[in-house]
């Protein structure tokens, strides 16, 4: 028998007899540690933000003028040192924390 | 009639059904704790926490599987993501959970009767020896009997990887659990 055999063979006897773990409590330890379920599916939660938005906009755009609203918008953007360090370790920690909570699944 | 776990799944990602749930959970979680267990050198109540973790984030998460993998599969890569979070945790606050060296497991006599359940804690703590990614391969491939491809998927790496760790994990746990093999050879 060679030893690389010997080895899996190791494994095969521990498959052999693998122990069967009883419950224990740990499935009601599982189940009361469960989140509560949404009553609101995620499709019917994006619908209802998108008939907000929709409804926020139609008011909006009664009582303020278009006109006022795009002056709002800023023509001109100075990136100073510490606005361009912050909006970089922004940006940085958005993906880490994008990365870390893909992995989890 | 017994449901299968793909009804299951349905039922728990379409009305939220914890009893569902509870079933799936029932069915996998001796074999979870169990891998787990030989993930964390032996150690039981690391690996029932790991265990749990990784039934909640596959309640959560639930809507994500894709029926064409097993839902054992499924977990194993949940679960070894856990782990591997778990580890590198502990790596930063410099609370490594390996306390027992190559030569403490080498030197580990066996008894007259070959102890089933020490063969199980013998294997756990060589594997201890192995780095997380290497002892999950070796796990899945050597205990779980999972071929290449489902390992490249499960752990998401390269087949050559898996290749790799197949082989190195192997020549360390040779070494590891010599006094086995000799018993084993006699």
């Amino acid at each position: 028998m060679s030893k690389q055999t010997s080895t899996d063979d190791l494994f095969g006897q521990a498959r052999a007899t693998e122990p069967y773990f009883k419950d224990q409590g740990f499935v009601s330890r599982v189940n009361a540690k469960l989140p509560m379920v949404r009553k609101v599916s995620a499709a019917q939660e994006s619908a209802i933000s998108v008939v907000a938005a929709i409804l926020g906009c139609t008011v909006a755009y009664q009582f303020v003028s278009i006109n006022e609203l795009i002056a709002l918008i800023p023509n001109k953007v100075t990136l100073t040192p510490i606005s361009l360090l912050a909006s970089s370790g922004l940006i940085s920690g958005l993906a880490y924390w994008l990365a870390e909570h893909k992995r989890s699944y | 009639m017994v449901a299968t776990d793909q009804a299951l799944i349905e039922r728990v990602a379409a009305q939220g059904c914890r009893d569902s749930f509870s079933t799936l959970v029932e069915r996998h979680q001796s074999d979870l704790r169990y891998s787990l267990r030989q993930m964390t050198g032996w150690d039981e109540a690391l690996a029932d926490d790991l265990a749990q973790e990784t039934f909640i984030k596959a309640f959560q998460a639930i809507a994500s599987y894709k029926s064409n993998a097993k839902f054992s599969s499924w977990l194993y890569r949940i679960a070894y993501n856990q782990m591997v979070s778990h580890y590198r945790l502990a790596r930063n606050r410099e609370i490594s959970g390996i306390d027992e060296t190559v030569a403490k497991v080498a030197e580990r006599k066996l008894g007259g009767d070959y102890a089933e359940h020490e063969l199980h804690q013998d294997l756990a703590r060589a594997m201890q020896q192995l780095p997380t990614q290497q002892r999950m391969v070796i796990h899945l491939y050597l205990h779980r009997q999972l071929t290449h491809q489902e390992i490249c998927t499960i752990m998401q790496i390269p087949l050559g990887t898996v290749k790799t760790c197949i082989n190195r994990g192997r020549a360390t746990l040779r070494e590891l659990l010599s006094s086995w093999q000799n018993e084993d050879l006699a």
